[in-house]
């Protein structure tokens, strides 16, 4: 057995030990480890919702950027709350992100006909570190002017044309802010179409967790700014470099991972780790396609006792399953004119619609509908019994 | 406004005035954080253990014990002034300005306490007497027809 394929063995196991021991706490329709992918995009929203606010009091210049802030923070009623809430919410969104993430790794939910969630959810976890780091840019404190050094220094340097690119030129001015609040606003709406690209594939999508999870979670989010309170670095001075490591481990560990090899590789460091990042980031995309595997067992209709009842389609959690006009020559059963027709690379060879459809129009190439019919009572059983992990099924 | 209450109500205010003032010193303890992970986690544990072992007492027990956590959260709301709590030498060392120590994260933290509270107690509620106050269905674990 490949490395890779132990790795993914050992994280299903962790990801079962982690289901069972939060079954014994939750019920299983309040497990938050079912619903990871739903809290992210809730906390999406929260932190859309705060960020409103924070624009509203927000002056994109280097001459009123910090004050704004530290006005909305210190003089706007419950200013400080919604700037801790801002923080907090994306902190959360980062890491039920990667909680997320791992888990349809490891529970091998990424490959066939999941391809299109596993790249398109790539996409959304770069954007969401990309929309948290230019978010520690707008503060415009000491911390800011270090990241927007460090960035710069990842892409070349301050004088490379990546580098001018960033800033906007040869020096820090107003239109840098500017260029990072436009990046900090727009990538959420990039987000949105990957989100929908997220989703599109999924029959029903459970995109919010339920009530009661929400409740516990914004509470958490609510006292982490009681007992965290978010307070700004001193000013940022763009001729002067802060001597301090001042990033935060959340959304900048690739820097800190950078300044770490500093020690050893000097200031190549910052381009290498970029470009490490950048090589994670398209294995990442390709992940899918190395370990693809092939469709051996893609289902077919039998036309001719096809009714067009659409059981079949409703029932495909996966969307592999479209109704079409009868085609001219077919002679099929029902009087509706229409017929299901199969998507290959959609199907996830389950055998869910062999079950659903109640006039043997579906089969599966390498199974008889009775041993499909059997495999499907003996996973519903085991689902059925309390304290299963049946996510890992 | 609060001058025109009751004096017993006026007292509790100050009473719980004070307590705010403690958490608010304690909270911003170093060791804090780590102190209030620990306790979580073993009443998580604890919690956990006693779901399996006894479901109605320990649902019960979470039920009351989260339920006196939102009303004491929402007793704090009504009865603080942020105005008058006096800042600590973190606020100055963080820029915070004498006159207003993070103002409104004291309210943040009770609606945080509120919402983990009637969440919690929801759950706990489930837990002790099978009933899902939110979705009306019966039985500690999903009905079979979902």
């Amino acid at each position: 057995m490949s490395v890779y394929n132990k790795t993914v063995n050992l994280g299903w196991r962790i990801w079962s030990w982690v289901d069972d021991k939060f079954n014994r706490l939750y019920p299983q329709d309040y497990n938050p480890m079912y619903y990871l992918g739903g809290i992210s995009n809730l906390f999406f929203w929260f932190v859309i919702g705060t960020g409103i606010v924070l624009f509203l009091y927000y002056k994109p210049s280097l001459e009123d950027a910090y004050h704004s802030v530290e006005y909305l923070t210190q003089k706007v009623p419950y200013g400080q709350a919604v700037r801790g809430l801002h923080r907090y919410g994306a902190d959360a969104m980062l890491v039920f992100v990667v909680l997320h993430w791992l888990r349809v790794w490891w529970t091998d939910r990424y490959r066939k006909f999941r391809s299109l969630a596993w790249i398109s959810g790539v996409v959304l976890l770069v954007l969401t570190l990309l929309m948290g780091v230019s978010g520690y840019l707008l503060v415009w404190d000491e911390r800011s002017l270090m990241l927007i050094r460090m960035t710069q220094w990842m892409v070349g340097g301050e004088h490379t044309w990546l580098g001018k690119l960033l800033v906007g030129g040869d020096k820090i001015t107003d239109y840098t802010l500017t260029r990072f609040l436009f990046f900090h606003i727009g990538v959420p709406f990039l987000m949105l179409f990957f989100l929908w690209m997220h989703y599109i594939r999924i029959n029903r999508p459970v995109v919010y967790p339920p009530a009661l999870l929400t409740l516990q979670l914004f509470g958490i989010v609510f006292v982490a700014c009681y007992l965290f309170p978010t307070v700004s670095m001193a000013p940022a001075n763009p001729e002067q470099m802060p001597q301090a490591m001042l990033v935060d481990w959340f959304y900048q560990w690739g820097y800190v991972g950078a300044a770490w090899l500093q020690q050893f590789l000097g200031h190549a460091a910052y381009p290498i780790t970029c470009l490490v990042l950048v090589a994670i980031s398209v294995l990442l995309f390709a992940l899918p396609y190395l370990t693809q595997g092939s469709y051996l067992n893609v289902v077919k209709v039998i036309p001719e006792k096809c009714t067009g009842c659409e059981y079949c389609a409703i029932d495909c959690h996966a969307n592999a399953i479209r109704m079409i006009p009868t085609p001219p020559g077919i002679k099929a059963r029902g009087g509706k004119g229409i017929i299901a027709e199969i998507l290959p690379t959609r199907c996830a060879e389950c055998g869910i619609c062999v079950g659903a459809c109640p006039f043997g129009a579906i089969e599966l190439p390498l199974f008889t509908e009775d041993q499909v019919v059997a495999r499907i009572q003996e996973i519903t059983a085991r689902a059925k019994q309390p304290q299963q992990p049946v996510a890992a099924e | 406004m609060k001058e025109h209450l009751p004096s017993p109500i006026l007292q509790l205010c100050e009473t719980l005035q004070g307590v705010n003032q403690n958490l608010y010193e304690q909270c911003q303890q170093p060791s804090f954080p780590w102190i209030a992970l620990g306790v979580t986690l073993v009443l998580l544990v604890l919690i956990g253990i006693g779901f399996q072992k006894s479901p109605r007492f320990t649902g019960i027990a979470v039920l009351l014990g989260s339920w006196a956590l939102a009303v004491f959260c929402l007793a704090m709301m009504f009865a603080i002034d942020v105005t008058a709590i006096e800042p600590l030498p973190t606020d100055v060392k963080a820029h915070v300005r004498p006159d207003n120590p993070i103002l409104g994260n004291h309210y943040s933290g009770y609606v945080g306490g509120l919402f983990i509270g009637i969440g919690t107690a929801l759950l706990g509620y489930k837990w002790a007497f099978g009933f899902d106050p939110i979705k009306k269905t019966s039985g500690r674990y999903p009905s079979k027809e979902e």
